[in-house]
């Protein structure tokens, strides 16, 4: 009876680990491989996405100040509450956004944005 | 009278082949039972140390499923009210397959992930035996929050990332126990200025038992050759298990807000001296 239970377990592990090798791969790409390539990011196209996906979980109506909801926002927030430093480093506070850094890619997206004078569309 | 003795002496007979018999039987017992060496059970209560996993498996057909909450950094202060304001969350199930192996699925906020686990006993420590428990863990994360809107370039591959851990542990007292852990982290997009696509660290954590239902946890991961340039921090939290009935309930402060192995083991944001620090608790009810 044990023997069969140890049998039957690790075919279970076996099959698992056969299919998992099947199923999933192991290829790895990094952020800048697959990130938008850009020189003249804008608010629309570029930085609205990356700062809802990443921001408005939290910086939404009142609930987190600064609201990041709209380009004035935004802006606003690079301009008086050191969105890039904030982002970039532990300088300024806890580094935003919570869980962990933002992609290099994206950090260096969101500054080109900045030196560029924040583009809209 | 012959019969009669005939009859006694068959009835003899059979009573000294039943006795000895008998005695052959006890004799077996006898052989057998020092053989057969007693798994030390509970080396820790907790199906986790307090974000590691520990030892401990579910049993045969039955299921827990696990409530677990890390607020918001503890610094900030009154600012965010000690971390409630933040909240991430981890909703999911244990199935106990067997006795030695079980399967498991959850999902938590932070970048909407999805964890599938494994979970499977290789050896248990026995009494004047075999020295430690060895168990295998197996996770796999799927990112779901990614988006092909910020990511052309994506491809459903780079969702995944996975862990592989040993759980090496021992009991070493009644009150006291202990944890060895070899892991390797393997991530299909990653940050090269921040992180590395395989990575291996060493966690440790044990247990001390303060009375019947209350223990005192500790762990703590090493990366091993972590990137120059990284802004992770190595694991370290402090926990306390309160069983009650049903449940398990685990207090953790940690340097880790997220709740998946791969993120645990690699992207801590906080530190203990002087960063970011996490309050949260993990709950287990068993049906």
């Amino acid at each position: 009876m044990k023997k069969i239970k140890i049998f039957l377990t690790t075919l279970c592990v076996f099959l698992m680990v056969l299919c998992g090798v099947f199923v999933v791969s192991c290829e790895s790409n990094t952020y800048d491989d697959i990130s938008k390539k850009t020189i003249n990011p804008t608010y629309k196209a570029d930085i609205e996405l990356i700062v809802s996906h990443n921001c408005l979980s939290c910086h939404y109506g009142t609930n987190q100040s600064p609201n990041l909801e709209t380009y004035d926002g935004v802006k606003n927030a690079c301009i008086n509450y050191n969105l890039v430093c904030r982002i970039e480093s532990e300088n300024c506070g806890e580094r935003m956004p919570q869980g962990g850094k933002l992609p290099q890619a994206d950090i260096d997206l969101i500054k080109l944005w900045v030196t560029n004078g924040f583009v809209e569309k | 009278m012959s019969v009669k003795l005939f009859l006694s002496l068959v009835f003899g007979l059979s009573v000294i082949a039943q006795a000895s018999a008998q005695d052959d039987l006890l004799k077996q017992l006898d052989t057998v039972k020092p053989k057969e060496k007693q798994v030390e059970i509970a080396a820790f209560k907790g199906l986790q140390i307090c974000n590691m996993q520990s030892t401990k498996m579910t049993a045969k057909g039955e299921w827990y499923v696990l409530i677990s909450h890390r607020f918001g950094d503890l610094t900030e202060g009154l600012d965010n009210f000690f971390g409630l304001d933040d909240a991430y969350t981890k909703i999911g199930a244990i199935y106990g397959i067997t006795d030695g192996l079980s399967i498991g699925l959850s999902r938590q906020t932070n970048n909407k992930i999805y964890e599938l686990t494994a979970k499977y006993r290789l050896k248990s420590q026995e009494i004047d035996g075999f020295p430690v428990t060895i168990v295998g863990y197996n996770t796999m994360d799927i990112n779901t929050a990614l988006s092909t809107d910020i990511y052309p370039g994506l491809e459903t591959y780079n969702r995944f990332a996975y862990t592989t851990q040993l759980l090496i542990s021992r009991k070493f007292s009644e009150k006291f126990s202990a944890e060895l852990t070899p892991i390797y982290i393997h991530k299909n997009l990653y940050d090269q200025t921040t992180e590395r696509e395989n990575q291996f660290a060493i966690g440790t954590g044990a247990r001390y038992k303060l009375t019947k239902r209350l223990s005192v946890n500790l762990e703590y991961a090493a990366r091993i050759d972590a990137p120059e340039s990284t802004v992770y921090h190595d694991l370290l939290s402090l926990g306390l298990d309160i069983e009650t009935g049903g449940h398990i309930f685990q207090l953790v402060f940690s340097n880790c807000q997220t709740l998946n192995d791969v993120y645990v083991f690699s992207n801590a944001t906080g530190k203990w001296n002087g960063g970011s620090l996490y309050f949260g608790f993990n709950l287990y009810r068993v049906f």
